[in-house]
C-alpha cells in the first residue's frame, strides 16, 4: 500500500520504520531537515520536506493514489486540516492524532463530519492500557476482544504455579473457570499448544476467557488474591485525568498528588470523587505522608522520565504489589525492566502500536473476510477475528470432528453476545465470530483453518 | 569500518559480474574464437570468489555512510580488476596493467583506449569492452539493487556514493523500486537506440557495440576512424541526439512519463545543459565554416563533437584535433561542464556548474550590499548549507587532482596539450583529448605511472571523489 506520513517525530518514525518493512511505500513529510536526513539514511522511505497540510506538497507526495493518509504532527489542529484535505484531494484512508482532552467527547462528530477514518488519542490509549493493568495485577499485557467481551492476558508462569508439569488435557479439568491457552513462548520460540502440551516455568503464556473466568482462573494459581482498591497516582497530566475517570467508573480510590497549585484546582474541577494532593510526588516525605506503602498500585506519570523512574523505584522498595511507570524514551526500556519494574507504558509507542494495527488491518482485509488482526509475541502469532459466512461449509459440526491444521487454534465463538471457549463438542454456526489464534502468515481466510 | 559487510557487497557485485559475462562468452562460443577460454577462467574466478564472499552476513544497521561509500569504491576496483582478466589471459592485451586500464576505462564510460589496433580484436571481447560502458554508465551497485532489492537495509549510501550529482534522489519510495526504473528506462532507450541504427544502415553486430558506447556515453568504439568510418549522415545525427539525450538526468524521463511536463520545462539543470550545448555548437559552428564549404556538414560536425564531449562520450566524426583553436578551447571548456547530474554522463555536472555560478554572482551582490540576505536557489529552492558546501568542496578537490596528475603525467615529457588534456579526459571520463590523445590517437604512448594515474582518475571522476578518498583515510580502517 501507498502511505503518506505527516510529521517525523517519534510516532511518525517508529510508524515509517515499522511499515517500510513490511513491504510498503512510505512517504514522510516533515518540515525538519534532520529528521529527514536522519529518516532517509536509515529507512527505505521517501522524505519530502514542507508543510503537511499545504495541498502543493500532499499532491507532490501522490496524495490522489495514497491508501493511507496518518497525521501525527504535534498539532492537533494541523492533523485535522491535514486530513481533511487529504481526503478531498483523494486518500482512500485518513488517520489522524488529536490528543486535546477539549476534542476527547467530539471524536465521533470529528470522525462523521470531517470523515476522519481513525481519531487516535494517545493519553486515552495508555490510560485505558493501565486501567487494564491495574486489573489484573498478575499479568504482564492484557487485550480485549470482539466488543471487550473476551480479554487475552499474558502473564510469566512461575516455579510455584500449580500449572507446571501437567498435561493441558488434564489441566482443564482441574482449573475452576473455562480458559483457554493461546500460545506459548519459549525462549525465541512460539507454540500454539496441543492437549499434550506442558507448561514449564519461565514460560510466557497468554490466555483467552472472559474477564470473569480469568480472575477466578489467577485466583487459582494464587496470584491475584490482593485486589486492587487504592490507587495513587503521581503527576497529573492528561493521561492521569482518563485515567482516574476510567478507576472511578470500577470503584477504586484514588490520590493524584500533583505539585503545581493551580492544575490541581482543574483536577479537583474535573475529577470530583477523587482526592487531589497538592505536593511534589518525588519527595519521599510527601510520599510517606499519603502512605505510598499501604497503596495497591502507584502509577508514575510526570512528564519526566527520570522523576517517574525513581518514584517507581521508591515504591516498589516500600513494597507495593502493582508499580506502573511512563517511559518515553524506548532506549530506557530493557534498563527498566532489569531493576524489577515490569510495567511500563509509552503513550508515542501505543499510538503508533494502535495505528499499525489498523493498517495490517486494512491490508489484510482487502478482498477476504478478517475483522481484525492483532500481532502479538514480536509478530510471531497472531490472532484473527472472523465472521462466520455462509461459504465456509463446515458449519454445524462438531469441533473435534474437523481436522485443523497444526499451528491454529479456534480460541473463542461469539454467538449473540455470549462467548464460548469451544471445546471438542462445540460446532461454529453462520453468522458467528470466530476468533482463530496462529502463527503468523498462516491464514487468510477461515477456511485456511482446515487440513 | 564493518568490514563484514562491505565484504558481502563486493561478492554480490563480483556475482552479477560473471552473469554479464556471460553474453560476451556466447559470441565467442558462437564465433568459435580464441578468447572463449579466456572467458571461462575470468567467469569461474569471478563467479566462485563473489560467491565465497557473499556468504558473509551482517545486520541491516551496520550499513552506515563509511561502510557504503567504501563498499562502492572497492567494488569498482576488484570489478575492474577482475573486468580485465578476459583482455589480459586471451592475450589480446599482453600487459596486464593495460588489460586494466582498458577495463577501467569501460566501466568508467571513460572510453579511452590503449589498444593501437582495435579491427582485430574479436568480437566477443568487443562486446564485452562495450558491455562494460552500458553497466558503468548506469552503475553496477544500481544494476544488483534493482535485481536484489534485499542486498541489506540501508542501501542509499549505496546508490548516492555510485549515481553521480550532488543530490541524488529516488524517485519512488523504495530504493530497489527506484533502480528498476532507472535501468527500465536506460534498456528502452538503448533498445530504441539499437532498432534507429540498423535502420539506418548499421551492421547488428556495430549497432549494439555503439549503442552501448552512446548509452553509457563511453564511448569504445570497433572502428579506428569512430563514428566517422560509417560516413553515413543519419548515423552521425542518431548517435549525436542519442548522446544529449542521455546527458539529461533520467529524472526528468520518469517525470516524462508522469506527463509531468511542467516540471520538466521547469527544471534549471535541463535549461543550463540545452544553454551551454547550443551555445557551444554555435560558436563552433561559426568557427568552423569558413574552413569547409558545406554548411550542413559543418553543422553536423560541430552538434555531433559538442554533443559527444559534453556527455563525456568521446566518439568522433572528424578529428576535431584540426580545428582552430577557439574550437578547441570551447570543448574543453564543456569538457569539464559534463552532462547533468543523475545520467551516465561524467565531467563536473551542469548543476555544479550551475550552483558555482550563482555562488559566484550572490558573493560579489553581497559585497555591494554587505547586509543582503541571499540564499543560493535551484528550481526555487533554498539549497541547503551541507549541500552548496559539497559542491564547492567537490570542485576544489577536482581542481586538485587535475593539477596533481598533471604534474605527475608531464614526467612522460609530452607537449602540454596532450597531458593536460589528457588528465581532462581521463577525470571527466571522456576519452579522447588533444594532441597524441586526440580522436585519431590514444594512451599507448605513455608510461606505466601515467596509465596508473589515468586509472585513478577514471575511478575518482566516475565516483565523484569522495567515496574513493575516504579509503585514503587510516581511520576508516580501525574496527569501530
Amino acid at each position: 500500500m501507498k502511505i503518506i506520513i505527516v510529521g517525523g517525530g517519534k510516532v511518525g518514525y517508529t510508524l515509517a520504520e515499522q511499515l517500510s518493512t513490511e513491504d510498503h511505500d512510505i512517504i514522510l513529510i516533515d518540515n525538519d531537515d534532520d529528521v529527514l536526513t536522519h529518516a532517509d539514511e536509515t529507512l527505505d522511505i521517501m522524505c519530502i520536506k514542507g508543510n503537511g497540510a499545504s495541498v502543493d506538497i500532499l499532491k507532490t507526495a501522490g496524495i490522489s493514489e495514497a491508501d493511507i493518509l496518518l497525521a501525527v504532527t504535534d498539532s492537533d489542529e494541523l492533523n485535522m486540516i491535514c486530513c481533511v484535505i487529504g481526503k478531498k484531494l483523494g486518500a482512500k484512508h485518513t488517520v489522524a492524532r488529536v490528543r486535546n482532552t477539549d476534542y476527547s467527547n467530539e471524536f465521533k462528530m470529528l470522525r462523521e463530519e470531517l470523515e476522519l477514518d481513525m481519531v487516535i488519542n494517545p493519553e486515552m490509549e495508555a490510560a485505558a492500557e493501565i486501567a487494564q493493568m491495574i486489573q489484573f495485577p498478575s499479568a504482564v499485557d492484557v487485550e480485549a476482544f470482539a466488543n471487550n467481551l473476551v480479554e487475552l492476558v499474558e502473564f510469566r508462569v512461575l516455579e510455584t504455579d500449580p500449572i507446571i508439569n501437567t498435561k493441558l488435557v488434564d489441566l482443564s479439568k482441574l482449573l475452576p473457570s473455562k480458559i483457554l491457552f493461546c500460545t506459548i513462548m519459549r525462549g525465541d520460540e512460539v507454540f500454539i499448544p496441543k492437549g499434550n502440551f506442558v507448561l514449564l516455568p519461565d514460560d510466557l503464556v497468554q490466555v483467552i476467557g472472559e474477564r470473569n473466568s480469568i480472575s477466578r482462573f489467577f485466583k487459582y494459581l494464587g496470584r491475584n488474591t490482593h485486589k486492587v482498591k487504592n490507587v495513587t497516582i503521581i503527576g497529573g497530566s492528561r493521561t492521569a485525568i482518563y485515567l482516574t475517570w476510567l478507576l472511578e467508573e470500577m470503584d477504586l480510590n484514588v490520590k493524584i498528588i500533583e505539585l503545581n497549585k493551580d492544575r490541581c484546582l482543574i483536577l479537583n474541577d474535573i475529577l470530583t470523587k477523587s482526592m487531589i494532593i497538592c505536593g511534589d510526588g518525588t519527595d519521599q516525605e510527601v510520599l510517606d505522608s499519603e502512605n505510598i506503602e499501604s497503596a495497591d498500585a502507584v502509577v508514575a506519570l510526570t512528564d519526566r522520565d527520570e522523576e517517574n523512574l525513581i518514584i517507581s523505584l521508591y515504591a516498589h522498595q516500600c513494597g507495593v504489589p502493582k508499580v506502573i511507570l511512563k517511559i518515553n524514551r524506548q532506549n530506557y526500556f530493557p534498563i527498566v525492566q532489569k531493576l524489577g519494574l515490569d510495567s511500563i507504558i509509552s503513550p508515542k509507542y501505543i499510538t503508533a502500536n494502535y495505528i499499525l494495527r489498523y493498517i495490517r488491518a486494512l491490508d489484510n482485509s482487502q478482498g477476504i473476510a478478517v475483522e481484525k488482526l492483532y500481532r502479538i509475541l514480536d509478530n510471531k502469532a497472531e490472532i484473527v477475528e472472523f465472521t462466520v459466512k455462509d461459504s465456509f461449509n463446515v458449519t454445524d459440526i462438531k469441533l473435534q470432528d474437523l481436522s485443523l491444521k497444526n499451528d491454529v487454534l479456534i480460541a473463542s465463538i461469539v454467538r449473540n453476545k455470549t462467548i464460548i471457549i469451544p471445546d471438542g463438542n462445540d460446532v461454529i454456526k453462520e453468522n458467528d465470530k470466530v476468533i482463530v489464534v496462529s502463527k503468523t502468515g498462516f491464514i487468510t481466510d477461515l477456511s485456511d483453518i482446515l487440513a | 569500518m564493518k568490514v563484514k559487510t562491505v565484504l558481502k557487497v563486493l561478492g554480490i557485485v563480483l556475482f552479477w559480474e560473471a552473469v554479464l559475462m556471460v553474453p560476451p562468452l556466447l559470441i565467442s562460443i558462437y564465433d568459435k574464437s580464441y578468447e572463449i577460454k579466456a572467458f571461462l577462467i575470468a567467469l569461474a574466478t569471478c563467479a566462485s570468489t563473489g560467491f565465497i564472499l557473499s556468504r558473509f552476513t551482517f545486520d541491516r544497521t551496520e550499513m552506515r555512510k563509511r561502510e557504503g561509500y567504501a563498499a562502492v569504491a572497492l567494488s569498482w576496483l576488484v570489478m575492474s580488476l577482475f573486468g580485465a582478466l578476459p583482455f589480459y589471459l586471451s592475450g589480446s592485451i599482453p600487459s596486464y596493467i593495460d588489460a586494466l586500464f582498458e577495463t577501467v576505462s569501460g566501466f568508467t564510460t571513460t572510453g579511452a583506449s590503449i589498444v593501437p589496433n582495435i579491427e582485430i580484436m574479436p568480437r566477443g571481447l568487443l562486446f564485452w569492452r562495450s558491455f562494460t560502458h552500458w553497466i558503468g554508465g548506469m552503475g553496477v551497485l544500481v544494476f544488483t539493487m534493482a535485481l536484489v532489492p534485499s542486498i541489506g537495509g540501508r542501501t542509499v549510501f549505496l546508490m548516492r556514493a555510485e549515481s553521480p550529482g550532488p543530490t541524488p534522489g529516488k524517485l519512488v519510495p523504495k530504493i530497489g523500486e527506484s533502480a528498476k526504473i532507472l535501468y527500465i528506462i536506460y534498456t528502452i532507450m538503448t533498445v530504441i537506440l539499437v532498432i534507429l541504427l540498423i535502420l539506418a544502415g548499421m551492421p547488428v553486430f556495430n549497432s549494439f557495440i555503439y549503442a552501448f558506447g552512446t548509452a553509457g556515453t563511453g564511448g569504445f568504439s570497433m572502428d579506428a576512424l569512430s563514428v566517422g568510418a560509417y560516413d553515413n549522415p543519419w548515423i552521425e545525427w542518431i548517435i549525436a541526439i542519442g548522446m544529449f539525450s542521455f546527458g539529461i538526468n533520467f529524472t526528468l524521463y520518469y517525470l516524462l512519463i508522469r506527463k509531468d511536463y511542467k516540471s520538466i520545462f521547469k527544471n534549471e539543470e535541463f535549461r543550463f545543459y540545452c544553454i551551454y550545448v547550443v551555445l557551444g555548437v554555435g560558436l563552433i559552428f561559426v568557427n568552423t565554416f569558413f574552413n569547409s564549404n558545406n554548411y550542413f556538414e559543418a553543422l553536423r560536425h560541430s552538434v555531433f563533437a559538442v554533443s559527444s564531449v559534453v556527455t563525456s562520450t568521446g566518439y568522433s566524426t572528424v578529428d576535431f584535433n584540426l580545428w582552430p583553436m577557439f574550437s578547441k578551447s570551447i570543448l574543453l571548456t564543456l569538457m569539464i561542464f559534463g552532462a547533468s547530474a543523475g545520467s551516465t554522463g561524467g565531467g563536473v555536472k551542469s548543476v555544479r556548474i550551475l550552483i558555482l555560478i550563482k555562488t559566484l554572482f550572490s558573493e560579489i551582490k553581497h559585497t555591494i550590499h554587505p547586509k543582503s540576505i541571499q540564499r543560493i536557489k535551484v528550481d526555487g529552492k533554498a539549497l541547503d548549507e551541507d549541500t552548496l558546501k559539497s559542491v564547492l568542496i567537490f570542485f576544489i578537490a577536482y581542481v586538485l587532482i587535475i593539477i596533481m596528475s598533471v604534474i605527475i603525467v608531464s614526467l612522460d615529457n609530452h607537449d602540454f596539450m596532450t597531458s593536460f588534456s589528457a588528465v581532462i579526459a581521463t577525470v571527466s571520463n571522456i576519452g579522447p583529448g588533444f594532441g597524441a590523445v586526440g580522436p585519431m590517437g590514444n594512451y599507448a604512448g605513455f608510461s606505466c605511472l601515467s596509465k596508473v594515474i589515468f586509472i585513478a582518475d577514471m575511478i575518482l571522476g566516475r565516483l565523484e571523489i569522495i567515496p574513493v578518498i575516504v579509503l585514503l583515510y587510516p581511520a576508516i580502517w580501525k574496527r569501530s
